[in-house]
């Protein structure tokens, strides 16, 4: 036995010399909650994955606190006609190994990501991408098959990669070291970025699984700094450590509904009966109990403060005994019972979620509909969603920064079967919709553009796909020693490159 | 013997087919996953191909087909990853080091403190520390890990920073908490079962021989008894380290433990069926090749079973 010991010892001190390990005091410990399948831009898809990617990798825009592209690496943009823009980068950016960024570069990068032997799953975005040729060293001229507004946030996602070295990268921080094994990424800053090098020495960021032994880590001071990654009660543990930790709250992007399934002559595929849904659940008492006020509420699926936003949405009143009405003018009485209808609402194994859902059901219960909450793994939700066999089911959205997203999801053209993918999983039909959706993806006037967004907006909330029920806060935790981390509201990670460790 | 081997053979072959199965079974189309729903056509169909989903003929494979590929390329190490695209192999044995050395641990930890607490119970038979030791023990059992680790986290790493928080960088001092958590329960499966055993056993006629002989009950009990007591024991180890490596799972995600739990948790969560199913094959085969060895050493302790 003794011999066991001492071998297990000897391994385990093994173990110890192999891992590198930043100097504890020098790094940012940032903690995140899985694992990131790439850090190339190319193939990062998680939205883990893309927010180190960005550190590693700049793109020519990045979305601003306004929800609109700004430049980074790009200088100046010239609308050349709807068809053609030009876009003229910056003189003074550079790769981790020291060549500077030019057209080439940036020429290469769209290149290869359109190649499908690559497979990338960034491809699709681009695919309105006709040509993209340098002009002079610095300025590129981007080519597209269609009038297609969208481009230039699917521009802000994307890396710009070296042509000559596949191995360096173009962001405010570079890569020292990836342990696959205890998923721990190092970066250290750039020297020449053009912003100025970022202060940090290093950031250590490490996959906790395990959203409590997170919290501990950020009680016991192990992690500094955590982003987004924290349900509503999980924060109310934080604010106990005031002395320790702050938090930052901005208003968040993650669009939570409940989707109605239309199809066939169910209940749900009659308005009224929506309109009843919706009216019977209490959404701000829901905000109250149950987020502690860390969400705001949705009258859509753009966020607030969005650009595209629609000033005049009215949000449903809480209403039971009205939603009781419509249902009786609807052709669903009270049966004997007591119930009018069965509904099934379906969602994702997350405990927050599951909550939320029962409570959910149990509100529509309170108007006589015998609502059902069904838990699902969100790969079989998922082929069930795609087969369009669910009632209802509550979700979360991706942020909605470009309206354009819309389009998957509403137009009738994304209905999804076997063989299609699209992103109107409840199949809604409707022309008017169709038409907006497509005028306002072509339309490369802003103005007009936002116009035909609010108008998509008020039409949606009449005819009622979903039930907007909430944004969810961004929410940041970091310890004291942590000064100038500009919260993002898209969860981004950029702001790291300003921050530094108070001594 | 020869037939145990063919028994361990015919395991492990039962175990791949189950496992190559497991991928069709399982919701959800992992070329979906990686390229997004937006994917055109022809990417998906690449993407396919590479994964191994369909043939070069871009017809889907059928189940011998799909079995044959995954036992050669298992076999060859070129089994790789739908996330990372390392060889999954080479994953698995990166990190099984990590687990075994926790399991161990674990083991070590359930086979001297339960049994010398059932040691000590039995002695002083209904005395106030076996009623304390019972209820002590009820507790271990019971206690589930999910609830046992963070509780430990709190007290040992956060009010009483003695152990270090999570992850394996602090050595030894980093593995003891996640030991205990895994080694509660087998523990005090142990010290009751050596308590029975013992109560049992001093009720046989060689023990009123030995003290007929004139013996001390210290000897007695330690030479005689206990020996005879440990049989169960070992018995039960075999069937205990299947528990271990399935309780690794949930303390590896508590302790951020870089082992073969948290590479199925995440491989579960992201679709990766190669890592799903090696690391699937390689909890069966330990369990395999630990059965095979609790045989072997209860030949060893007691000579009868050899006939």
């Amino acid at each position: 036995m003794l011999r066991a010991l001492t071998l297990l010892l000897l391994l385990s001190l093994g173990c110890h010399n192999s891992i590198p390990k930043a100097n504890s005091r020098d790094a940012l410990h940032v903690v995140v909650s899985s694992s990131p399948e790439s850090l190339d831009p190319r193939f990062a898809s998680s939205a883990v994955a893309a927010n180190i990617s960005e550190l590693l990798y700049a793109s020519l825009f990045r979305i601003g606190d306004d929800l609109l592209p700004e430049p980074l690496l790009a200088e100046e943009i010239t609308q050349i006609n709807p068809l053609t823009f030009s876009i003229h980068l910056r003189s003074d950016i550079y790769f981790h190994d020291g060549s500077p960024i030019t057209a080439n570069d940036v020429v290469h990068t769209f290149t290869t990501l359109g190649n499908t032997d690559v497979l990338s799953p960034h491809a699709e975005k681009f695919a309105y991408l006709k040509e993209v040729i340098a002009t002079s060293e610095h300025d590129v001229k981007f080519t597209l098959r269609e009038p297609y507004a969208p481009i230039f946030v699917d521009l802000c996602g994307m890396g710009i990669m070296s042509a000559k070295n596949p191995t360096t990268g173009s962001g405010p921080f570079v890569l020292e070291s990836f342990n696959r094994v205890t998923d721990t990424i190092l970066l250290k800053p750039h020297l020449l970025w053009f912003e100025g090098a970022p202060p940090l020495k290093h950031i250590e960021i490490r996959v906790v699984k395990d959203g409590t032994t997170r919290i501990l880590e950020l009680i016991k001071g192990k992690a500094d700094f955590t982003s987004g990654e924290l349900s509503p009660i999980q924060v109310r543990i934080i604010e106990k450590y005031p002395e320790k930790l702050t938090i930052r709250r901005s208003p968040g992007l993650g669009y939570g509904y409940i989707a109605f399934n239309l199809r066939d002559n169910r209940p749900t595929a009659d308005l009224h009966v929506r309109q009843a849904l919706a009216m019977a659940l209490d959404i701000d008492g829901v905000l109250k109990a149950k987020f502690h006020g860390m969400a705001t509420r949705a009258s859509g699926m753009i966020p607030p403060y969005h650009w595209a936003k629609s000033k005049n949405l009215e949000l449903f009143k809480y209403d039971p005994r009205g939603a009781e009405r419509l249902l009786d003018a609807a052709g669903y009485p009270r049966k004997k019972n007591g119930t009018r209808f069965t509904i099934t609402l379906t969602t994702t194994p997350d405990r927050f979620r599951q909550s939320l859902s029962l409570v959910y059901a149990a509100q529509w219960r309170a108007i006589g509909v015998d609502a059902q909450v069904r838990i699902q793994d969100w790969g079989s939700l998922y082929q069930d969603m795609k087969q369009g066999n669910f009632e209802a089911f509550s979700a979360v959205w991706i942020p909605v920064i470009e309206p354009n997203l819309l389009t998957w999801i509403f137009h009738s053209d994304k209905i999804p079967d076997l063989n299609k993918g699209g992103g109107n999983r409840g199949a809604y039909i409707d022309k008017i919709i169709d038409e907006m959706l497509m005028h306002a993806r072509g339309e490369i006037d802003f103005d007009k553009r936002r116009i035909l967004y609010e108008r998509i907006e008020n039409r949606l909330l009449e005819t009622l796909p979903y039930i907007p029920l909430w944004f969810m806060d961004e929410i940041v935790v970091m310890n004291r020693r942590v000064i100038d981390f500009i919260p993002s509201r898209t969860g981004s990670l950029f702001g790291l490159r300003h921050t530094r460790l108070q001594p | 013997m020869m037939s145990k081997l063919i028994s361990v053979i015919l395991v492990i072959l039962g175990a791949t087919l189950i496992v190559t199965a497991m991928l069709r079974l399982v919701p959800g189309d992992p070329v979906d996953h990686i390229l997004g729903e937006q994917a055109p056509f022809d990417a998906r169909e690449k993407m396919a191909k590479k994964l191994g989903l369909v043939g070069d003929d871009g017809k889907e494979l059928n189940y011998a087909q799909q079995y044959v590929r995954f036992v050669r390329e298992i076999s060859t190490n070129e089994l790789r990853s739908y996330r990372t695209d390392e060889p999954v192999l080479t994953m698995i044995a990166q990190r099984l080091p990590y687990t075994g050395m926790m399991a161990l641990l674990a083991m070590f930890f359930a086979l001297t403190i339960g049994p010398a607490l059932g040691v000590l119970a039995a002695w002083r038979r209904a005395s106030i520390f076996d009623s304390l030791f019972m209820f002590g023990v009820m507790l271990g059992v019971s206690v589930p890990r999910f609830f046992l680790g963070p509780l430990l986290l709190l007290v040992f790493s956060i009010y009483y920073p003695i152990f270090p928080i999570s992850g394996a960088t602090d050595g030894i001092m980093s593995m003891i908490l996640p030991a205990i958590t895994l080694g509660m329960a087998m523990a005090a499966v142990q010290a009751r079962l050596v308590r029975s055993s013992i109560i049992e056993v001093m009720g046989e006629d060689y023990i009123r021989s030995a003290r007929a002989k004139g013996l001390s009950e210290t000897r007695v009990y330690f030479k005689h008894a206990l020996r005879n007591a440990l049989l169960p024991v070992v018995t039960v180890v075999g069937l205990e380290l299947g528990g271990l490596l399935a309780g690794s799972i949930v303390v590896e995600k508590i302790f951020n433990w870089p082992g073969i739990g948290l590479l199925l948790l995440e491989s579960i969560q992201r679709l990766d069926m190669p890592v799903v199913q090696g690391v699937v094959m390689t909890i069966a085969f330990t369990y395999v090749v630990i059965n095979l060895i609790t045989d072997l050493a209860y030949e060893w302790i007691d000579p009868r079973l050899k006939k």
